[in-house]
C-alpha cells in the first residue's frame, strides 16, 4: 500500500484489520473501512476501468458514486460502484465493460475510430440495409453496455419494508445534522439518511483539517446518535420522491417505502468537472475526491499535483495536498482576482499560482493510463484561452475544483423550481413544495457557520409546518457571494477528447454538432446526444451541457432550462426493485389431500389453486383426464368445488332483490329447490352464472363462478345499496367449501354418510336440503352440471377435509375416483353446458348462447333488461353451437380460439374443444354466424398451421340429450 | 359418527417433528414445537403462532345490535372498537350492522356452546361461525415483520383497536394488543389464504431470527386451566 499515508485523526479505516482482495486477477490488500476505490489507489492502481463508448482508460474521479470509472462485478452482482463499495476480505472483482480484461480489452482500439463515431452515428449509419440491422444491433450491444447478468447467479430475495417518520432529513453533513437535531428537539420523529458509509458529509473531507469544525462535528454526531427521536440510516440513498411524501429509500439490503410528513433536503452539492483536452485521464479527479482520499482513507492521491480551480475550495484542496506530502506544482485559477486570504496561505507554501489561466490539455503517458503533464494557457476577460499554451507543468495528477451543482434530484421530483443565481453561479431552489425544505449548500449556503444555522432553521421550519413544538423560525440567510463556481469552465480543443459526459464519452464537439443539426432544446439535445442518460444520470455532465447549450443559443441558464429528474436518480439493483415477491394464492381445505394424491395443480381465477387432474402411473395427462371422465360416467367421481363463489342473500327484500339481479324470476321458486341463475350487467352482457338455492321464504344461497365470485359479490353489494333494499349479503366463499359427488353410483355412496333420505322422491333433481354428511352440518344440492346423477355438498371450511375423506372412504367399494377441473370441463362440454368467460366474452348476451328462455320478459326490471329489450329486436350476429367430428376423422383438430371460416371469411371462433371425449369423437362449442348455425351444416376451422379442420354442426347436448341420467 | 376436531387451515405446515398437539374445545392446536424455554424467548423477541383454535363469529344484519342486546351484550359505539362480555367474548364493531365476535382464551365453554347453538339466520340477522385462520405475532420486534408485509404505522395505532389492512397482499383484520408490555398482534384472515400467508410470515420471521411458537407460551394460563 505504497500510497497509504500515516495515521490521521479521523480516518475511516481500521489499520488492525487487513483485507485481502482480488481485482482483475491481481491480489491486493486494504483495510476494513476502505472502499474498493481507496484500497486500489492506496496500492497505486490508477487504471480502474474503461469508458463506455471508446473504452478509454479511466481512474477514480469523484469518490462519491458520481462516475462509472470503477464499476465492478463479482459472482453475484454487477455494475457496483467501487467508490462506494465497502472493502471486505476475500472479494474477487473484475471491471465491467471489457472483453479480455481491463488491460487487454479488445475494444480499446475503438477510440482510434472515434472520428467515425460522432454522436448519433448509429441513427445514420445502420438503418440501411434493413436486413443487416439485427447484425449491427448485436455488435453494438456487445460493444456497448456495462455489466452482464448471469443466469447462474443465485436468486436473493431481498426484503421490502414500510417505514414512517415526521421529518426525513436527507444528508448528514453540517446542515443535515443541525436540521435533524433542531427538529428532534422540537419533538419530531426524525429519520436522518445519508448515502455515505459514515455521517458528516463535508465535515469528513472539506473541514477535516479544521479543529474547531471537527469539534463541532463530534458534538453534533454524539447528540444525533444519542437522541431518542433520531434514527440514523447510513449507506442509504433517497432514490425517489412520490406524491404525498412517499419516498423510496435504498440501502444495501432492502428497498424501504417511507411515508414522511415533511422533508428536509440537506444533500449538499456535487463538485463539477472542467472540460479540457484529455480531462478523463486517470489521475485527474475532483478536488473533493482528492480530499476524501486523504482525510477519510489516508491515501495520497498524487505525488505531484496541479490544482485547477475557480473558488476558495480549490485553495483548501491545495493546502490539504500540501499537508499530505503531495508536491503541488501549481494552482491554476480560472479567475483573474481570487480571494487573497487563501491565496496568501498557498503562496506561503511556495506554490505558484497562475491567475486567469486554465489547463488546456493533459498529456498522457504512452498507453494513456497516467498523466504526465498539463499544458496551461492564459484566459482573456471572457474566460477563453488566449492563443497557444504558455507553459507545460509536470505532474501525475490534477485536482479540479471549479464549481458545484446542488444535489437537487429529490427537490426536483418533489416539485421544487430552481433558478440560476448569477452571484454564486449555481442553481438554487426558488419555490419549494409544501412540506419540503432545503438547507445548506443545496440552497447555496457555503460557509460552515451559515450551514449549521441554516440547518437549524430548516428543522424548526419543518416542525412549525407539522405543528410540532413551539419554536419560531428565524430569518433564513440569503444566498450571497463570492461565487463558488465558474460560469463556463469549458475549453475547446482540436483534439476532441475534452469530455463533457464521462458516462457516455460525449465531448464538446458532439454538442456543437448536435446543435448544428437543430437540437437546440435541452430535452431534445439530451435525447440525441444521450447526455445525462448514463448510469450516473448526468450528475457530472448536466450542468455543463446546459451551459454549452445556453451559450450556443445565446440565452441564459434560466431560459435554457434543465432536464427532468425522475426516480430512481441513482442506480438501484434490480433485486431491490423485485424484492420479496408476494403473490397471494388460495387453497381449498382439501388441498393437502390433492397434493398427497398426485394432483397436478393449476391456478384458476380468483387466485385459487385447484387440481387439474390426478396423475396415474404410466398414464399421460390426456389419458388421466379421460379416465376420470369415464369414472364419472360409469361409476362415481368426486371433485373439489371449494373455489366456487358462495353467497348468502337474506332479508325481507330477498326475492325482489334476486329478481332484479338475475335475468330469471325467483318469485315462484319453492323452498328446497334450485334454479340456474344468469346475471347480466347494464348492457345485457352475461357476467356470472350459478346455482341459486332457495332455503326459506326470505333466504337464498347462491353459487357463482370461481373467477367472478369477488366481482359479483361487489356488484350485489353495490346494487343493494343503490336500491336501498333490505337484504343482508354474506360472502361465504372461503368460509364454506364444497364438493360434487357425481356418477350413477353417487347416491349409493353418499347415502352411507348422510342422515337424510336421498331418494328422488325426497330429494329430486334440482332439490336442496340440509343434512349431516360425515356428521358435519351440510347443504346438499342435487345438480347435474356434468350430466350425471350428482350432489353438491357445501360444508364449513374447517370440516371440508374430513367430509372429503369420508366420501372417499365410503366410495372405495364403488371405485370412486377424484376428478379434476379438466375432466369436469370435458363432462360439462359433453352436456353442452357453457362456462361463463370461456364460452362467453365481454359482449355475449343470453340470446347468443341459447339462454333466451332464461330471460324473463314479464318482469318489471332486472339489471340489463333495457339493453336486452333493444338487443332482442335486432338481428343476431352470432350463435353458440356445438360441433363434432366423425369418429373416424383423422384430419387436423382445432384448438380454442381458432377461427371458423366460410367462403374465405371469418364467421366465428371455437370457444371450447375436447380432442378426446367419452363419446369417442372430438366435440366442441363455437360461435358462428346465425345462418350457419343449423345442425348438419359443415364447419371449417383454420388451425395454427393453416390447415382446415372439417367438422359438422350438431345439436347439443352431445350427451344424454333427454337428461335422463341426471334425473334417475 | 365421530367428528374430528376442526383442522387449522395451516395444519400441514405445523405438523413437524417434535410438535405437541392439544385439543382445545372443538379444535386442534399446537402446544409447543419443542423447547418451551426457547419459544418463550421468541415470544418476547419475535414469535408467530397459529391460534386458529380461538373461535370467532360473524354477526351482521339490520337487527344485529338488537340481537346483541338480547344476549345481554353490548355493541361498541365506534367502528373497530370493542366491548368484552363477562363470558370472555370480545365484540368488535366492523360497521353499522356488522360485528366480529371473538372468543378470548378465557371465554366460558357455556358461552361458546350457546353462541354456537344460535340459529344461523334469524330476525333479519346472520350469525355464523367463521372459519378464519388466526395467527398471533408476538414480541418486541413483531413490527419489523409487519413492516415488511404491510403499510401500517403501528406506533400510531391504539391498542385493542381493530385494523383492517393487507398483509403480504392478503386482506387481514389485525388486533394490536400487549401482555406485560409484550406486543401481540392477532391476525384474522380468510382460511383459503392461510397457507400462503403462514409461509410468507414464517419465512420472514426466521429471516429476522424469530421462531414459530405454541400455545404454551402464547396463552400459558389457558392451558394450565386444562382446556383440553
Amino acid at each position: 500500500m505504497k500510497n497509504r499515508l500515516p495515521s490521521r485523526p479521523n480516518e475511516w479505516i481500521d489499520r488492525n484489520q487487513v483485507c485481502t482482495f482480488r481485482f482483475e486477477g491481481q491480489t491486493h490488500e486494504g483495510y476494513a473501512g476502505d472502499v474498493l476505490a481507496s484500497a486500489l489507489w492506496a496500492n497505486d492502481i490508477r487504471f480502474t476501468g474503461r469508458s463506455f463508448k471508446y473504452h478509454r482508460p479511466r481512474g477514480i474521479y469523484s469518490m462519491s458514486g458520481l462516475d462509472v470509472n470503477l464499476l465492478v462485478e463479482d459472482r453475484q452482482s454487477t455494475n457496483v460502484r467501487g467508490d462506494l463499495m465497502p472493502l471486505e476480505d476475500g472479494l474477487e472483482l473484475r471491471s465491467v465493460n471489457t472483453a479480455g480484461g481491463l488491460k487487454y480489452d479488445w475494444y480499446r482500439f475503438s477510440q482510434w475510430l472515434s472520428r467515425f463515431m460522432p454522436v448519433g452515428f448509429y441513427y445514420k449509419a445502420f438503418h440501411t440495409p434493413r436486413k443487416l440491422f439485427p447484425f449491427y444491433e448485436k455488435q453494438l450491444r456487445q460493444a456497448a453496455g456495462l455489466g452482464k447478468i448471469s443466469a447462474k447467479w443465485s436468486v436473493r430475495s431481498t426484503p421490502k419494508e414500510y417505514a414512517f417518520c415526521d421529518v426525513l432529513v436527507v444528508g448528514s453533513g453540517p446542515s443535515g445534522l443541525s436540521a435533524a437535531l433542531s427538529a428532534a428537539d422540537q419533538g419530531a420523529d426524525v429519520l436522518l439518511v445519508d448515502e455515505m458509509l459514515r455521517s458528516g458529509g463535508s465535515f469528513c473531507w472539506q473541514w477535516a483539517h479544521d479543529e474547531p469544525a471537527q469539534n463541532e462535528f463530534l458534538r453534533l454526531r454524539q447528540r444525533v446518535e444519542q437522541h431518542a427521536k433520531i434514527r440514523l440510516s447510513l449507506s442509504t440513498q433517497v432514490a425517489g420522491w412520490y406524491a404525498d411524501h412517499w419516498v423510496a429509500l435504498v440501502d444495501r439490503q432492502r428497498l424501504t417505502k417511507l411515508r414522511t410528513r415533511s422533508l428536509i433536503v440537506a444533500s449538499g452539492c456535487h463538485e463539477q468537472p472542467a472540460v479540457f483536452q484529455n480531462n478523463d485521464l486517470p489521475g485527474i479527479m475532483l478536488g473533493s475526491a482528492a480530499q476524501r482520499l486523504i482525510q477519510q482513507f489516508a491515501v495520497r492521491p498524487f505525488h505531484s499535483a496541479v490544482v485547477l480551480t475557480a473558488n476558495s475550495e480549490g485553495y483548501r484542496v491545495a493546502l490539504d495536498l500540501c499537508h499530505a506530502g503531495v508536491e503541488v506544482a501549481a494552482v491554476v485559477d480560472l479567475r483573474h482576482d481570487p480571494e487573497s486570504d487563501l491565496a496568501n496561505q498557498v503562496s506561503k507554501e511556495d506554490i505558484p499560482i497562475y491567475k486567469g489561466h486554465t489547463i488546456l490539455e493533459a498529456k498522457p503517458n504512452s498507453n494513456g493510463t497516467r498523466i504526465r503533464s498539463v499544458l496551461i494557457s492564459a484566459l482573456n476577460k471572457d474566460g477563453q484561452p488566449v492563443g497557444t499554451p504558455t507553459q507545460a507543468i509536470s505532474c501525475d495528477g490534477v485536482a479540479v475544483s471549479v464549481g458545484w451543482t446542488p444535489v437537487s434530484d429529490i427537490l426536483y421530483q418533489s416539485g421544487t423550481r430552481f433558478r440560476y443565481d448569477n452571484v454564486i453561479e449555481q442553481l438554487v431552489p426558488n419555490t419549494l413544495s409544501e412540506g419540503v425544505f432545503a438547507a445548506g449548500r443545496v440552497r447555496g449556503i457555503f460557509e460552515l457557520e451559515d450551514q449549521l444555522q441554516d440547518g437549524s432553521c430548516a428543522g424548526i421550519a419543518a416542525c412549525q409546518y407539522l405543528g410540532i413544538g413551539n419554536a419560531s423560525v428565524s430569518e433564513r440567510k440569503p444566498v450571497t457571494g463570492p461565487a463558488h463556481g465558474h460560469p463556463y469552465p469549458i475549453f475547446p480543443h482540436t483534439g476532441k477528447k475534452n469530455f463533457v459526459d464521462f458516462d457516455e464519452d460525449l465531448h464538446l464537439a458532439d454538442f456543437h454538432n448536435a446543435h448544428q443539426e437543430g437540437y437546440d432544446n435541452i430535452e431534445l439535445l439530451k435525447r440525441y446526444t444521450t447526455v445525462g442518460m448514463g448510469p450516473t444520470q448526468g450528475k457530472l455532465s448536466n450542468m455543463n451541457a446546459v451551459r454549452i447549450l445556453a451559450r450556443l443559443n445565446g440565452k441564459s441558464i434560466d431560459k435554457t432550462g434543465t432536464t427532468t429528474s425522475r426516480p430512481f436518480h441513482q442506480p438501484v439493483a434490480i433485486e431491490h426493485l423485485a424484492g420479496r415477491r408476494f403473490h397471494p394464492e388460495r387453497r381449498t381445505p382439501m388441498h393437502a389431500w390433492h397434493a398427497t394424491h398426485h394432483a397436478t395443480l393449476v391456478h384458476v381465477g380468483g387466485g385459487w389453486l385447484r387440481p387439474e387432474y390426478y396423475n396415474q402411473p404410466d398414464r399421460t395427462r390426456d389419458q388421466c383426464i379421460l379416465d376420470e371422465a369415464h369414472a364419472v360416467r360409469q361409476a362415481v367421481g368426486l371433485i373439489d368445488l371449494g373455489t366456487l363463489g358462495k353467497i348468502y342473500v337474506h332479508g325481507p327484500d330477498a326475492v325482489p332483490f334476486m329478481n332484479r339481479m338475475y335475468v330469471g324470476s325467483f318469485t315462484r321458486q319453492k323452498e328446497g329447490t334450485l334454479r340456474y341463475g344468469v346475471a347480466c350487467d347494464e348492457t345485457g352482457v352475461i357476467i356470472d352464472d350459478g346455482i341459486v338455492a332457495r332455503l326459506a321464504e326470505d333466504r337464498f344461497y347462491l353459487s357463482t363462478t370461481t373467477t367472478g365470485a369477488g366481482t359479483f359479490y361487489r356488484e350485489l353489494q353495490r346494487w343493494a345499496i343503490m336500491w336501498k333494499m333490505n337484504v343482508v349479503l354474506t360472502n361465504m366463499t372461503s368460509q364454506w367449501t364444497a364438493m360434487n359427488i357425481a356418477g350413477p353410483k353417487s347416491r349409493d355412496v353418499l347415502a352411507t354418510v348422510v342422515d337424510v333420505d336421498l331418494s328422488s322422491a325426497s330429494l329430486p333433481f334440482s332439490g336442496a336440503c340440509r343434512a349431516k354428511v360425515g356428521g358435519v352440518p351440510a347443504l346438499l344440492m342435487r345438480v347435474g352440471f356434468v350430466g350425471e346423477l350428482g350432489y353438491e355438498i357445501h360444508v364449513p371450511a374447517a370440516s371440508g377435509y374430513h367430509v372429503w375423506n369420508e366420501l372417499m372412504r365410503a366410495g372405495q367399494s364403488s371405485d370412486i375416483r377424484p376428478f379434476g377441473v379438466e375432466a369436469q370441463r370435458l363432462l360439462r362440454l359433453e352436456k353442452g353446458h357453457v362456462i361463463v368467460s370461456q364460452d362467453t366474452d365481454a359482449l355475449t348476451t343470453p340470446f347468443e348462447i341459447g339462454l333466451e328462455e332464461m330471460v324473463n320478459r314479464k318482469k318489471e326490471f332486472f339489471v340489463g333488461q333495457p339493453s336486452l329489450r333493444i338487443v332482442g329486436t335486432q338481428a343476431r350476429q352470432r350463435s353458440l353451437v356445438g360441433f363434432s367430428f366423425h369418429p373416424e376423422y383423422d384430419g387436423p383438430l382445432p384448438d380454442e380460439c381458432h377461427l371458423v371460416m366460410h367462403e374465405g371469411e371469418i364467421v366465428g371462433r371455437v370457444t371450447s374443444i375436447a380432442h378426446r371425449s367419452t363419446l369417442n369423437r372430438p366435440i366442441g362449442l363455437a360461435f358462428v354466424r346465425p345462418d350457419l348455425a343449423n345442425p348438419g351444416t359443415a364447419i371449417r376451422i383454420r388451425t395454427d398451421n393453416g390447415q382446415f379442420a372439417e367438422g359438422q354442426i350438431v345439436s347439443t347436448p352431445f350427451y344424454d340429450p333427454q337428461g335422463e341420467r341426471q334425473t334417475i | 359418527m365421530n367428528i374430528p376436531p376442526h383442522r387449522s387451515p395451516v395444519h400441514e405446515q405445523l405438523d413437524s417433528t417434535g410438535v405437541q398437539w392439544i385439543d382445545v374445545g372443538q379444535s386442534r392446536a399446537v402446544r409447543c414445537f419443542g423447547s418451551v424455554e426457547k419459544e418463550l424467548q421468541s415470544f418476547h423477541d419475535l414469535g408467530i403462532s397459529d391460534v386458529s383454535c380461538l373461535q370467532c363469529w360473524s354477526l351482521k344484519g339490520p337487527e344485529a345490535g338488537i340481537w346483541l342486546v338480547a344476549q345481554s351484550w353490548q355493541a361498541a359505539d365506534d367502528i373497530y372498537s370493542s366491548w368484552t362480555s363477562k363470558e370472555g367474548l370480545q365484540i368488535f364493531r366492523l360497521g353499522k350492522d356488522e360485528f366480529l365476535i371473538a372468543a378470548a382464551p378465557n371465554a366460558s365453554q357455556e358461552s361458546l356452546t350457546s353462541i354456537g347453538a344460535s340459529s344461523m339466520v334469524q330476525d333479519n340477522t346472520m350469525l355464523f361461525r367463521r372459519q378464519d385462520a388466526v395467527f398471533m405475532l408476538t414480541g418486541l420486534r413483531a413490527t419489523q415483520l409487519l413492516a415488511q408485509t404491510c403499510g401500517i404505522h403501528w406506533s400510531t395505532m391504539g391498542l385493542d383497536q381493530l385494523v383492517l389492512t393487507r398483509v403480504a397482499g392478503v386482506s387481514c383484520t389485525i388486533l394490536p394488543t400487549e401482555r406485560d408490555g409484550n406486543p401481540m398482534f392477532r391476525i384474522w384472515l380468510e382460511p383459503a389464504y392461510a397457507v400462503y400467508l403462514w409461509q410468507q410470515m414464517t419465512t420472514i420471521c426466521r429471516d429476522l431470527g424469530g421462531e414459530m411458537i405454541g400455545l404454551d407460551v402464547v396463552y400459558p394460563n389457558w392451558l394450565i386451566k386444562g382446556s383440553s
